[in-house]
């Protein structure tokens, strides 16, 4: 059954989510479903994670022609750049089943189908695969917002929907005429990404093609000023939704724009580079500043998650080794602090009924374990050294240095404004005097502690020993930057004075 | 390989193992009975009294080696691996840092122990030993780093720390607030510190990132980007060692208890700064305009802090200030390139400065938790040992011969003079009597006169031993570590700058003794002056808090530098955040969005207008559709 691994992992749970749906079962029992079907998920998950070579190229691959007639496939695989994401898309999601409760079984049914296209849509190995993907992990999440979502929940669904069917109707274009492109060059149909890949596209309609690539994954991870629809739906969405968003559907334009965009834009991107650094340290800032502001406890993680972001993505337009490797491993360290983050306040909703920072006051005194694992979530958010957040977030910086100082200087800032909102937050919640509310706060009970505490150690571990990690990333991250850099070589020949300083040797 | 040791990393590793234990049981037993102290007591000082004696291991086992190639490394596995960057979970001990490792050890058990008597009856025992132990374990990463980046780690780890024990009474919302402030000016410095270290990877890491490949390379490196380097990593160290213009935090770091106050911000912690200039000695040396800006940085930030100094009115203040303002002479120090003599200083420093706290600390113990020195008095005969133990503080900071703080003090004052610094030096004889006056009157206004609190006096008693005992220890090195670094003049031979030697890149110029001869007279009649003017005003038994105006009043009042920095940055950093999200975000970026969503709204009404719902209009419809169809197709078929 191993040969395929992949399409288990995307295939359980869509047909669970979908027997769910018509099955006459009840609440607990879809429950303790998707909890079985999820930790089978980490169980391949870190199996594939342990397998994998990083001898390069895609491992696990499973291929089936699909439609001939224009060459697309049902083909899967998992390389250095996608693994992380994978790990991270396979094994958070058995906290959800357990932590936090709902009113309906079709939420379950969802969140397993929501599972299902994500993993399909890492795994994807074509680029047709992909965008189905793509546009069925968008369903369930209208859904979970819309049905379960806070009391705005259905402008804000609206918003998100808007938003990214305007993302993929520019990204089905823009795949169009990349196959087309690639028919044209090589005489035959593809849609295989690692053939794409080898297409290096010039000239005005390849400019508009990565425009409207970049757009559709500028919304989804969101890249400022495409961001506007995140605040409302984090907020509005049901807690264990906003952690599918924040956590893992975020990542996924992230790891869009390293697969596709990188390798078949090469020129464009190099040549705008400069400018999407600029917007994602300036998102970086907005957000983080945006977060201090905030009087709503899921808002302010919502500008949080929406600020890391913004450091992650210019981690891939830096283009070079240090800041890509950063960004792949940042993906996991935020998914999994963020995750926390997440989870833990939707503990504090469920309990104290209230989101409002105000409200709140004290919690450490009552509930120590919570208070800890908060704590070690929130350091890895702001990238204290020990935590796997720092080793992601210097990478970063120490690219962005070398890409262009002013940017590196702008993306450092990110080590202050995170403590800032964060430290204020932590004060105001957790320290002070407990009210009357909070003093009856309950401590986690022992199967929440045993749910959250492999996370927490993970964040611990990948902060005091990344490289098996690292080890995994770091040759794809080369193999993928080697068709920028002959780019950026042409292009300072060529002096564009814009790139001047990207031009020294990587 | 004889320098290839396996024992470094349990030094840093023990007391880290320590807090993970304590903080375990802390949580366990937080819902029902607590363990008994006296097993937090014991596991809390095991962890520093086992790394003092490794510490004392480094040392001799340094000493065995040949003086030019005295360094022991153990590389305990490949951290991050990434293209050129190349960095290992590394521990290095020089000569250098085996000094600091010794103090630091020896200090921090004697504060552990300090602790147990200091701390007993607090309801949270285990997690304070639990974060004093975290913060021992970060601090020994911090100097026994192989590379700047695993140095900062326990950089950043003591910083964290920090916040923690500087909230430590969390309820209340002012010592929450200190933490905050002291981490996030300390994140500040940090961003200096991670541009600086990545601006050397680039320009020479590829070689090799720790710092002994560092060293061997450091000639690649362009003036320009040296520059750059060393300004970059000086603000990483203006904010960890309280230097204008980040000094704000420690002064409020007082919140936390006292004995955190001696072992962090006093001994230890702030001192990283100045070690982290002498490790990349290296570089400034190359940078001498580098060197000049820290210097004067640092002799400023002492005369500033020295000013503040003479008006508090909190003991606990006073000593903070004092501590920024030796800080100060340390940087004067390292800045001038007299490495060895700035590291000796935090060395004596670390010794008188933990016992005024301490001391300070059996005072406030004594007085249930008083800290005013204008309600205290005439504690003499109540307390002889803290009162003798604190005398020998007293002088060692104020640089009163023979102690230790004059032989330090004055090597950094002969070196900036002997450098060419003739203003750093002159502004650093002011504070040098300056900071005699303030010293002893507070020494004077505590001990000596009448009491002003008769309620709190009758209560006083000397602290139980297990917090004199430390007390006594610190004494008698505040005494004596001086006589390790007697200069020439005096009949010495500088030991500890011999010592130092092959870790810094530093050379000694020479002058003629007479220049020696002045510089050691003007720190004695500084000394002196100050004295005797704090003799002159508070030695009376009915000193009373003088009434301040004018400029006195703003001193007293700290220049209003912290509120300068509250209604400068604070404040318009929180109407920045509630500006983007009460109108940027909805108006500005979101505008765009609901305006078209509006436009997609109005053009639907536009066409609801034919959208009637009757039958027979829509049959009219039909027939003008059809009709304007028939006509086109007869048109265009030329019928």
């Amino acid at each position: 059954m191993f040969e395929n691994t992949l399409s288990i992992m995307i295939f359980l749970p869509i047909v669970a989510g979908l027997a769910l749906m018509v099955l006459p079962v009840g609440r607990e029992a879809a429950r303790a479903a998707g909890l079985v079907v999820a930790v089978l998920v980490v169980i391949l998950g870190l199996k594939v994670f342990i397998n994998f070579t990083g001898a390069g190229g895609l491992e696990f691959v499973e291929k089936t022609s699909w439609f001939a007639y224009v060459g697309v496939n049902y083909s899967l695989g998992v390389d250095g750049i996608s693994l992380l994401v994978l790990l991270a898309g396979a094994c958070l999601f058995p906290m959800v089943y357990l932590l936090l409760k709902t009113k309906s079984k079709g939420f379950y049914a969802n969140l397993l189908l929501t599972q299902g296209a994500m993993i399909g849509a890492i795994a994807a190995a074509d680029m047709v695969l992909f965008y189905i993907f793509w546009e069925v992990m968008l369903l369930p999440i209208f859904f979970m917002i819309g049905l379960f979502g806070g009391p705005n929940r259905l402008p804000a669904t609206l918003k998100i929907t808007l938003y990214t069917i305007a993302g993929s109707l520019l990204m089905l274009a823009a795949i169009v005429y990349v196959g087309v492109s690639y028919h044209a060059q090589a005489g035959v149909w593809s849609f295989d990404i690692a053939e794409l890949s080898k297409l290096s596209l010039t000239g005005p309609a390849a400019t508009a093609a990565f425009i409207f690539f970049m757009v559709a994954f500028a919304i989804k991870i969101p890249l400022f000023p495409f961001h506007t629809w995140l605040p409302d739906a984090y907020t509005e969405a049901p807690t264990a939704a906003t952690f599918v968003l924040s956590a893992i559907m975020a990542k996924i334009g992230v790891y869009g724009v390293i697969r596709f965009v990188l390798p078949i834009f090469a020129e464009d991107f190099t040549r705008y580079a400069l400018i999407l650094c600029y917007s994602g340290v300036i998102g970086m800032m907005y957000c983080g500043i945006a977060a201090i502001g905030q009087k709503d406890f899921k808002r302010m993680l919502a500008f949080s998650s929406a600020s890391h972001m913004g450091i992650i993505a210019v981690g891939v337009f830096c283009m070079n080794l240090q800041a890509l490797t950063g960004t792949l491993y940042q993906i996991v360290a935020h998914a999994t602090s963020t995750g926390v983050l997440f989870l833990l306040l939707g503990i504090i909703e469920e309990r104290m009924e209230t989101r409002t920072i105000s409200d709140l006051g004290g919690i450490a005194y009552k509930a120590p374990i919570f208070a800890v694992f908060f704590a070690v979530a929130m350091l890895a958010s702001v990238g204290l050294p020990g935590t796997s957040g720092f080793i992601g977030e210097f990478l970063i910086i120490l690219g962005a240095v070398k890409f262009n100082m002013m940017v590196g200087v702008l993306a450092g800032t990110t080590l202050i404004i995170g403590v800032c909102y964060m430290l204020w937050m932590f004060q105001r919640v957790f320290f002070e005097k407990s009210n009357t509310r909070t003093e009856g706060f309950k401590d986690l009970s022992a199967i929440e502690t045993l749910t959250i505490l492999p996370i927490v150690v993970l964040i611990i571990v990948m902060g005091i020993y990344p490289q098996p990690f690292l080890a995994r990333i770091t040759p794809a991250a080369a193999e993928h930057l080697a068709a920028v850099s002959t780019v950026q070589q042409q292009l300072a020949d060529t002096t564009v004075p814009v790139m001047e300083q990207t031009t020294q040797k990587n | 390989m004889e320098h290839t040791v396996s024992y470094l990393v349990l030094i840093p590793l023990l007391p880290l193992l320590g807090a993970l234990l304590m903080g375990l049981m802390y949580l366990v037993s937080c819902k029902g009975k607590a363990f008994p102290e006296k097993i937090y007591g014991i596991i809390a000082c095991i962890g520093p009294a086992l790394t003092f004696i490794l510490a004392l291991k480094v040392y001799f086992g340094l000493k065995g080696l040949p003086e030019d190639s005295r360094y022991l490394v153990q590389d305990v596995f490949t951290w991050i691996k990434v293209g050129d960057l190349d960095i290992s979970m590394g521990f290095f001990a020089d000569p250098l840092s085996s000094l600091m490792l010794l103090f630091v050890t020896l200090i921090g058990t004697l504060i552990h122990v300090y602790s147990v008597g200091y701390m007993a009856k607090d309801e949270n025992f285990g997690k304070f030993f639990a974060y004093l132990n975290l913060f021992l374990g970060s601090m020994l990463i911090l100097v026994l780093g192989s590379s700047p980046v695993v140095m900062f780690v326990g950089w950043e780890g003591v910083g964290l720390c920090s916040y923690l024990l500087i909230s430590y009474y969390s309820t209340e919302t002012n010592n929450v607030i200190a933490g905050n402030k002291a981490f996030i000016v300390n994140r500040i410095g940090d961003l200096g510190f991670v541009l600086g270290m990545s601006l050397l990877f680039w320009a020479i890491g590829s070689g090799g990132f720790d710092y002994m490949s560092l060293r061997a390379n450091a000639e690649q490196i362009g003036p320009g980007v040296g520059l750059a380097i060393c300004l970059l990593l000086f603000v990483g160290a203006t904010g960890k060692s309280a230097q204008i213009p980040l000094y704000v935090w420690l002064p409020d770091a007082m919140a936390g208890p006292t004995p955190v106050s001696a072992l962090i911000h006093a001994a230890t912690m702030v001192t990283a700064g100045v070690y982290m200039v002498a490790r990349f000695s290296f570089i400034y040396a190359e940078v001498p305009a580098a060197g000049t800006v820290v210097a004067w940085i640092g002799i400023l930030t002492a005369l500033l802090a020295a000013i503040f100094g003479c008006f508090q009115r909190d003991i606990k203040k006073i000593l903070a200030y004092s501590t920024v303002s030796q800080l100060g002479y340390m940087f004067a120090g390292v800045g001038v390139a007299a490495y060895s003599a700035g590291i000796f200083h935090v060395f004596t420093h670390a010794f008188f400065k933990a016992l005024l706290f301490l001391g300070a600390g059996s005072v406030i113990y004594a007085l249930h938790h008083e800290q005013d020195i204008w309600r205290m008095g005439g504690l003499k005969n109540k307390m002889p040992i803290t009162y003798w133990t604190m005398l020998i503080g007293c002088l060692a900071l104020a640089g009163c011969p023979p102690f230790s703080g004059f032989f330090s003090k004055d090597e950094i004052l002969f070196m900036a003079l002997a450098s060419g610094h003739g203003g750093v030096w002159l502004v650093g004889v002011l504070v040098a009597a300056m900071t005699a006056f303030y010293t002893f009157r507070m020494f004077f206004v505590v001990f000596h006169g009448k009491p002003r609190d008769e309620h709190a006096y009758e209560h006083a008693h000397e602290s139980p031993k297990v917090m004199t005992v430390p007390l006594i220890v610190l004494a008698v090195g505040a005494c004596f570590a001086g006589y390790l670094n007697i200069p020439s003049i005096f009949g010495g031979h500088l030991g500890v700058s011999h010592w130092l030697a092959p870790s810094l890149t530093e050379h000694h110029p020479h002058v003629s003794v007479w220049l020696e001869v002045l510089a050691v007279a003007t720190s004695i009649a500084a000394f002196g002056c100050g004295i005797f003017f704090a003799w002159k005003k508070f030695y009376v038994a009915t000193a009373e808090e003088p009434f301040y105006t004018g400029l006195a009043n703003f001193a007293y009042n700290k220049f209003m530098v912290d509120e300068l920095y509250h209604y400068l940055l604070v404040v318009p950093y929180k109407l920045l955040g509630t500006a983007i999200s009460k109108s940027i975000e909805p108006f500005v970026t979101d505008g765009p969005v609901k305006v078209v969503v509006w436009l997609y709204g109005a053009l639907a009404n536009a066409f609801k207008v034919v959208q009637v719902g009757y039958v027979r209009v829509y049959a009219i419809y039909m027939v003008i559709g059809l009709s304007v169809l028939s006509i086109f197709i007869s048109r265009s078929l030329n019928l």
